[in-house]
């Protein structure tokens, strides 16, 4: 009997050691923590002066933020040099480069691009942060990207803004007009900022696979019972459904370019050229997706906007994205997209007083 | 509710605590098993109960028939109230709320589907008053066989329940392709929308097999309504098999169940191995079977793929997902009705390990397999009436097996290819089984495995042209491409563990050889199989391939 309970202790101590390895062996985890903090103006900003890494099974890069929360090696301060030209950058995990180092990402690419052969000296002002929709996004033009003085504001936009839009309710329409309708969006933020305090939590986010699997898995779970018990509201009447499903997508997508339309309207306002990323979606290697709700190739658009799907479909099945974690860009992924956007930059004189 | 689900585990951990909470009684457990099993099948649409319940009237009533030749007052009460009920509830919940938006059985015009709703109450009357009236002429007349009246009887309303069901449009088409060819013009359609009903195929052998069964003698029936409902219905295996006789189960639940500790364990271990072969094998294995399949499914290419490997890997990994699908389920069956203190039979004993035809048969799906070879291979002369006929048994019986997988040509194909097989194998006298690990029988059982890979190809397509570009991919254009090379990788990245774990079952000559190892090892082994559960799942739980059948 006596060691009947030694085994089950040393099963009970063995264990969680031995699946951590089973895991890192079988197929392991995505380990992409992520360091937000409540800023000042009710949004999720990042962290400043933050150190991390990310892991999957394809890469392991190094995230750092300066004491702004910029993902960036050095401190920006808010007044400008005369022969600096600024570029402010607002979006999500895309925009802000996860899955390359700071080197990599289509910033630096396009950085690097824009400063050869020119008079002046570009500097990019990353804000984006993981998680932002373009309700957020406004929110930090308005609050933090203005300071910069910024010449250019591209808005890298990605298909789950769309849905992030409706969700943060931070804006929302009302026969047309975008009305603010909550000062405050920060979700789970309150949480994370009280588990970062503590070493262990930290360690277990970046290094351990057990638990950042049944995060994600609890995530997904609340996720779809959210999605199952909302559905199961709907269900009670078919036809009423029928009209919000049809409402509710003309909606999303209404709100989202009211959205873009108030980016581009503050940008204006403040002298400031305004251009659109369109990051698409990879569905195979070859093909590529965007849900933006804008026609950008009609002549009468209002938009700048910019897709690099045709010259990702000149890549010929390279691996543009990480297709094992999250779907971010690859280094290869991101010289291209940064290539296009310095390429589009230039043709349009967009660095160019308004 | 499907046995990889969430909402299945909550199930069952309700179900099993009430269950032994009531371990004193067995009858108050059957009860408690029948109310579990009605609700585990009415899960995927409560309609499909009344089905169930036509069938469980027609074993009941036939079986007692057979064995006593009329039933009494109180037998009748039982049956035809039970009868009477559910068809009540079925019309009145159709016309309360159905809630789904297609309905249980219509004619072509739907808008008339709830007045056939309706007409199921007098009808049902008047099928029971016939019913009456049949027993009471039966018995006038004493030079008539009871037993073989009422076993033509039940076993005729069942399989007529089946075909409507499950080949009635199939047989419908294929009789007006026949008429439009030999008189010229196409007679006016007639195509009922029914549902195929979960699990159909498998409850009604059951019961037929049961039919016969007490009519050959095996076993009396049974008074007990709820006992025979019960075995009907019994949860773990109704909607996949195994196809139990009723010899073997009925029994079980007409006394106490006690569980040992080992048998616990050995329950425990069947469900998780029965998990992990659906969940990480078969469910991953799918992707890649669908990637090259399901293009030509829908006939939207209709060229030879330039990589024959790719397709051959396809062919290969359906082999794998089929196995690990169907035994995966049938493990679970096992496992969870062990739980609960019942022992159902084994299903599958390494079928890819045969080498022959007759004993991949003895090996795979064996409750139908012996259930085909008891109930029509046997009585139409097995092999007692000379070659010819043991051939042209030996065709008709696999020929029946295939269509029994479903109303498709495909399946009809695949049953006669196996049929020819058996002749073959039978023709050149290898019959046997490998009773030694032996170079000759490692070659012989490669030798087999291709050919069963061969029909799981006529299994797989959906269509003979996809069998044509296939076996043309493997045979004339077998290129390697970077795809082929990677679906094979993915392949035994989810299927090393299987491949592994199966050969020590042969070599150990022990299905459950993980009990003998040390503990430490076996500790291993279940941490391995928890985690791979977790981690390599799809999400969302997929429906078994079995379920369509």
């Amino acid at each position: 009997m006596p060691f009947k309970i030694y085994k089950v202790l040393f099963a009970i101590i063995y264990a969680p050691f031995a699946i951590e390895l089973i895991f890192r062996i079988l197929a392991p985890v995505p380990m992409l923590p992520r360091y937000v903090t409540a800023a000042p103006y009710g949004i999720r900003a990042n962290m400043p002066n933050m150190t991390y890494t990310h892991t999957t099974a394809e890469y392991k890069i190094e995230i750092r933020t300066n004491s702004k929360g910029i993902r960036s090696d050095r401190e920006i301060p808010y007044a400008k040099q005369p022969d600096i030209k600024r570029i402010v950058l607002l979006g999500d995990s895309f925009g802000m480069g996860y899955g390359v180092n700071l080197e990599d990402t289509f910033t630096a690419h396009m950085a690097k691009q824009l400063n050869q052969n020119s008079s002046y000296q570009v500097e990019v002002v990353n804000l984006s942060s993981s998680g932002h929709g373009n309700a957020e996004e406004l929110i930090a033009l308005q609050n933090e990207g203005l300071k910069f003085q910024p010449d250019l504001v591209i808005l890298a936009w990605h298909n789950t803004d769309i849905e992030d839009n409706v969700r943060s309710n931070l804006f929302r329409l009302n026969q047309g007009n975008l009305i603010k309708m909550s000062e405050k969006y920060l979700p789970g933020v309150k949480v994370r900022e009280f588990l970062n305090q503590f070493y262990v939590y930290r360690f277990l986010s970046e290094n351990s696979q057990i638990y950042n699997f049944f995060r994600n898995w609890a995530g997904e779970q609340v996720q779809e019972l959210l999605v199952h018990l909302m559905s199961a509201k709907k269900h009670k009447n078919k036809q009423e459904t029928q009209f919000q499903n049809d409402s509710t997508s003309k909606y999303e997508k209404g709100l989202t370019v009211a959205l873009l339309n108030e980016i581009k309207k503050v940008c204006t306002d403040n002298n400031s050229n305004f251009m659109i990323l369109d990051i698409p979606s990879r569905k195979t290697r070859t093909e590529f997706f965007s849900r933006i709700p804008i026609e950008y190739n009609n002549t009468d658009n209002p938009y700048k906007v910019v897709s690099p799907i045709a010259a990702f479909k000149e890549a010929k099945g390279e691996k543009l994205y990480w297709e094992r974690s999250h779907g971010h860009f690859t280094p290869f992924g991101c010289q291209i997209v940064g290539t296009v956007l310095a390429d589009f930059i230039n043709k349009n004189k967009l660095l160019e007083s308004m | 509710m499907l046995f990889n689900s969430f909402t299945f585990a909550v199930f069952f951990v309700f179900v099993y605590s009430v269950y032994w909470l009531n371990k004193r009684s067995y009858k108050r457990q059957n009860f408690i098993l029948f109310a579990a099993s009605y609700i585990f099948y009415g899960w995927w649409d409560a309609r499909f109960l009344l089905l169930l319940i036509i069938a469980t009237f027609l074993d009941y009533t036939g079986t007692i028939l057979i064995d006593r030749n009329k039933l009494s007052t109180k037998q009748k009460a039982k049956s035809y109230a039970f009868l009477m009920t559910a068809v009540v509830i079925f019309v009145v919940g159709q016309h309360i709320d159905i809630s789904s938006d297609f309905p249980f059985i219509s004619s072509t015009i739907e808008k008339n589907h709830t007045i056939f709703g309706w007409w199921l109450i007098p009808a049902t009357l008047s099928f029971l008053v016939v019913f009456e009236i049949i027993q009471k002429c039966v018995l006038l007349f004493p030079k008539i066989n009871t037993a073989k009246f009422y076993l033509i009887w039940s076993v005729g309303l069942n399989i007529s329940l089946l075909g409507i069901f499950k080949y009635f449009n199939f047989f419908s088409e294929n009789f007006i392709s026949l008429w439009t060819w030999l008189f010229g013009y196409r007679p006016t359609e007639i195509t009922l929308y029914v549902v195929l009903p979960v699990g159909i195929s498998f409850y009604i052998f059951q019961t037929i097999s049961h039919i016969v069964d007490v009519y050959r003698k095996k076993i009396p029936s049974t008074s007990s309504l709820l006992e025979l409902a019960t075995y009907v219905a019994f949860f773990p295996q109704l909607v996949a098999g195994p196809i139990e006789r009723g010899a073997n189960l009925l029994p079980q639940f007409q006394q106490l169940r006690t569980v040992t500790p080992d048998q616990k364990k050995e329950a425990m271990w069947l469900i998780a191995w029965g998990l992990y072969k659906k969940i990480v094998v078969a469910d991953n294995v799918a992707q890649i079977v669908n990637n090259v399949f399901q293009p030509y499914d829908t006939l939207m290419i209709l060229n030879s793929p330039a990589d024959g490997l790719r397709c051959l890997v396809a062919v290969y990994a359906f082999a794998v997902q089929i196995y690990c699908d169907f035994s995966g389920y049938t493990d679970i069956a096992r496992g969870t009705a062990r739980l609960l203190g019942f022992k159902i039979m084994l299903n599958f004993n390494l079928p890819y390990f045969a080498i022959t035809p007759a004993d991949f048969w003895r090996r795979w799906h064996i409750s139908l397999s012996s259930w085909l070879r008891d109930y029509l291979y046997i009585p139409l002369g097995g092999n007692r009436q000379g070659t010819i006929a043991t051939y042209r048994n030996l065709i008709l019986t696999m020929l029946l097996g295939g269509l029994w997988h479903g109303a498709s040509w495909n399946f009809v194909f695949w049953g006669s290819y196996h049929g020819i097989l058996l002749i073959c194998y039978n023709i050149t006298g290898h019959r046997g089984t490998a009773k030694e690990l032996s170079t000759a029988n490692i070659l012989k059982g490669l030798f087999m495995f291709n050919l069963v890979c061969l029909g799981w190809l006529l299994f797989r397509a959906q269509n003979m042209q996809t069998v044509a570009i296939f076996s043309e991919a493997i045979v004339f254009n077998f290129r390697i491409s970077p795809e082929a090379i990677e679906s094979l990788k993915n392949l035994l990245y989810y299927s090393w563990f299987l491949i592994g774990y199966q050969i020590m079952q042969g070599v150990s000559g022990k299905l459950n050889f993980v009990n003998d190892l040390h503990w430490f090892l076996r500790l291993n082994i279940w941490l391995f199989i928890i985690t791979s559960i977790f981690r390599l799942s799809q999400g969302h739980p997929q429906e078994f391939i079995y379920f369509a059948f």
